[in-house]
């Protein structure tokens, strides 16, 4: 898995995403590890690109994709 | 001397260990600088230094002011109260070694200090650096780490007390992770009890985790605890609910007969046939045992025209072809079916009882209904560990005590949280008895307890030592609390209502925990079964903040109050408490996914029933596109 690290964000301190099961994983600062199930692979190219992380996280991925805690 | 600015006040009062003060009219209450390091003076809880010629007297602030004022103390008062009683707790050399104790006492207008750093560094870092270990620091002085004594630690046994969120599990974390650490202690051996499967995340980088219908993705292992290695006490009661004196002789019986045909069949070392005893750890078949029983209870005999009282056959219901309908299978736990008595009617045709029941057949049922059970496959059916009809087992105990205490990891933990509760005080009480018997016996190898101790971890321990208890749990640990420091068994109890457990379970803890308690009755036990008499200090219990513990007892020379250092944030407990809002807005995006305020998910509680039904909480995605039903 590829993990990228997001120093500037305020809330996340890394994601990653799995090409093969297409699942994307996302570590809060907190602690709690996420996974976002079913997500296509043009929204996290997107979110690499986003400016705010969280942001994405709240409107792109939050409310439209299934997650669990890890 | 009155320059001196660790100079507070002068005794004026000795009665016993408890030395009343009064401060000098120059000191100022609150903060106080000595070598550029703010001190607080007259805090309760802080530590005053009395030299007396060639030693320092320590003391702790019990009361400061009016209450701490003598009685007949009726001259006006200049300053106010200032006034301040201190209980002595040891003394030390100058700059030497501090001890608990004390062998003189302060008298009349002898000077008293607050203590400073260094002082401190003095009274904590004393002793031989290998026996310490660093948990955290003191909740006064950030800079100064708390050492706890780690022999006196483990083999004397410890509590661990504090309400739910006063930061228990955090701190259990924290110690473990301190105790376990690679660098300085690469043997060590813990064993965790862990009833709410809140530790594996906690420890997961130096632990091994044993848990019912483990995922072994994550590194979990299968548990397993075979019923053939409890005691025969243990095991019945597991298996058959109540025996009386009679149903249990006849039973033990038949155990020690398969046990010994199993050792016949397959010897172990040490073992002689004529030494098997109902409480031998040797594999037997329970299925067997569970049919030969259900034999004896159930079946009926037809006798044989004109034959003697013993010429019987078994009395089957019978097919159309006059075989046997079910002649019933032990590994399945499928009965035989046999006919029903008869009595009267022509001499072919009758039925008659068989002849050696016991009167069990309800804790046959039982027995039978458990041994179907999968929750309890654990125990009764136990992997490489299942006896087969003669009693040969794959693997032995060694593979299991191997694989409980002696991975590579220094810590293991039994996730209970797949047990049933009703079992889970006799289930821990066999695996205590399972572990004590084998270190007990192994004192004397690298693998006993003696060479490398074991430190045991009971989590919720109110919830199986309670007072009225007599389940196996609470006899196997007041064993243990009273005989395991001598085989190098230490125990760490974790509880949240100290006044549920046994008294004189708690009382054999040396060392003692205590986090922010607020019910008074827990607390009155915590104050009296702490070896040190300082009640001052107890009351403060109720405004401790949280991952704050008063550490009293054996391993620390002076209580002492600690912030514990807690792991990392991605590697505490399971057991944080939920955020019910999780902060963040908008823009800057949610620190977590859920909470009341943020919109909502879409829902679907098929997952949910799933996991219920499965009694896992790892969920496994299955992907929408693949699942038809989700179309609708």
């Amino acid at each position: 898995m590829e993990w990228i690290s997001t120093p500037d964000s305020s809330n996340l301190s890394c994601f990653g995403y799995e090409t093969n099961t297409s699942v994307l994983r996302v570590e809060f600062k907190n602690g709690g590890i996420y996974e976002y199930y079913d997500v296509p692979v043009h929204v996290f190219e997107a979110m690499k690109n986003a400016t705010s992380k969280g942001q994405f996280l709240a409107y792109q991925i939050k409310g439209i994709f299934r997650y669990a805690r890890v | 001397m009155r320059r001196d600015p660790t100079f507070i006040g002068t005794v004026q009062d000795v009665h016993g260990a408890t030395v009343t003060v009064e401060l000098s009219n120059e000191t100022i209450t609150g903060l106080g600088f000595v070598h550029g390091e703010g001190y607080r003076i007259g805090q309760v809880g802080s530590f005053v230094r009395i030299p007396l010629g060639f030693v320092d007297l320590y003391g702790v602030v019990s009361q400061v002011g009016a209450g701490a004022a003598p009685a007949a103390d009726a001259e006006l008062k200049l300053y106010g109260n200032r006034w301040i009683t201190v209980q002595m707790v040891g003394e030390g050399q100058h700059g030497g070694r501090f001890e608990r104790g004390i062998s003189q006492h302060p008298t009349i207008d002898d000077a008293v200090h607050i203590v400073t750093e260094t002082d401190l560094r003095a009274i904590y870092g004393s002793g031989d650096p290998h026996d310490f270990v660093s948990v955290g620091h003191l909740a006064s002085a950030e800079s100064i780490p708390a050492f706890v004594n780690i022999n006196k630690l483990i083999t004397r046994h410890s509590a661990v007390v504090g309400t739910t969120g006063a930061g228990k599990s955090t701190t259990v974390a924290g110690l473990l992770s301190a105790l376990s650490d690679p660098a300085r202690y690469p043997s060590a051996r813990i064993l965790v009890f862990d009833i709410h499967g809140e530790y594996s995340k906690a420890l997961a980088d130096r632990a091994a985790v044993f848990r019912i219908e483990a995922s072994p993705h994550k590194g979990q292992k299968e548990f397993h605890i075979p019923f053939w290695a409890l005691s025969f006490k243990a095991l019945s009661t597991l298996a058959f609910g109540n025996l009386n004196d009679a149903q249990a002789a006849a039973v033990s019986d038949l155990v020690v007969q398969f046990k010994r045909d199993g050792l016949e069949r397959q010897p172990r070392d040490g073992m002689e046939l004529s030494r098997v005893t109902a409480d031998s750890p040797i594999p037997f078949s329970i299925h067997k045992l569970w049919f030969e029983l259900h034999r004896r209870e159930h079946h009926t005999l037809i006798p044989l025209p004109g034959g003697a009282a013993d010429e019987v056959e078994h009395a089957y219901v019978l097919k159309a072809d006059s075989a046997p309908l079910q002649l019933g299978d032990a590994m399945t736990v499928t009965p035989p079916l046999y006919r029903n008595i008869k009595t009267t009617g022509p001499a072919p045709e009758r039925v008659q009882q068989g002849r050696d029941f016991i009167g069990i057949r309800q804790q046959l049922a039982g027995l039978a209904s458990r041994l179907r059970d999968p929750r309890l496959a654990f125990m009764f059916n136990p992997g490489e560990w299942l006896p087969d009809l003669d009693g040969v087992v794959e693997k032995d105990l060694d593979n299991l005590l191997q694989q409980w205490i002696g991975s590579p990891e220094p810590i293991t933990i039994l996730d209970l949280s797949g047990v049933p509760t009703t079992i889970l005080n006799e289930l821990i009480g066999a695996l205590l008895h399972i572990l004590y018997d084998a270190i007990f016996w192994a004192r004397n190898l690298p693998e006993g307890g003696r060479e490398r101790p074991l430190l045991l971890v009971l989590e919720e321990a109110h919830a199986y030592l309670s007072k009225d208890d007599s389940g196996t749990a609470a006899r196997a640990v007041r064993r243990i609390a009273k005989e395991g420091r001598k085989y190098g068994v230490g125990m760490m109890i974790v509880s949240q209502r100290p006044s549920e457990i046994d008294a004189t379970i708690l009382s054999q803890c040396g060392t003692m925990f205590a986090m922010r308690l607020t019910n008074d009755i827990d607390r009155g036990h915590i104050t009296s079964a702490a070896s040190d008499n300082l009640k001052g200090l107890f009351e403060m219990l109720p405004i401790l903040r949280v991952g704050e513990a008063i550490i009293v007892g054996e391993a620390v020379s002076l209580p002492v109050r600690t912030l514990i250092s807690p792991p990392p944030l991605n590697r505490r407990p399971d057991s944080a408490d939920p955020l019910v809002v999780v902060s963040g807005d908008a823009s800057e995006g949610y620190a977590g996914p859920g909470g009341w305020g943020q919109q909502r998910d879409p829902v679907d509680y098929r997952p949910m029933v799933r996991q219920w039904r499965k009694q896992s909480p790892h969920y496994e995605h299955q992907s929408k596109v693949d699942d038809p039903v989700n179309e609708n």
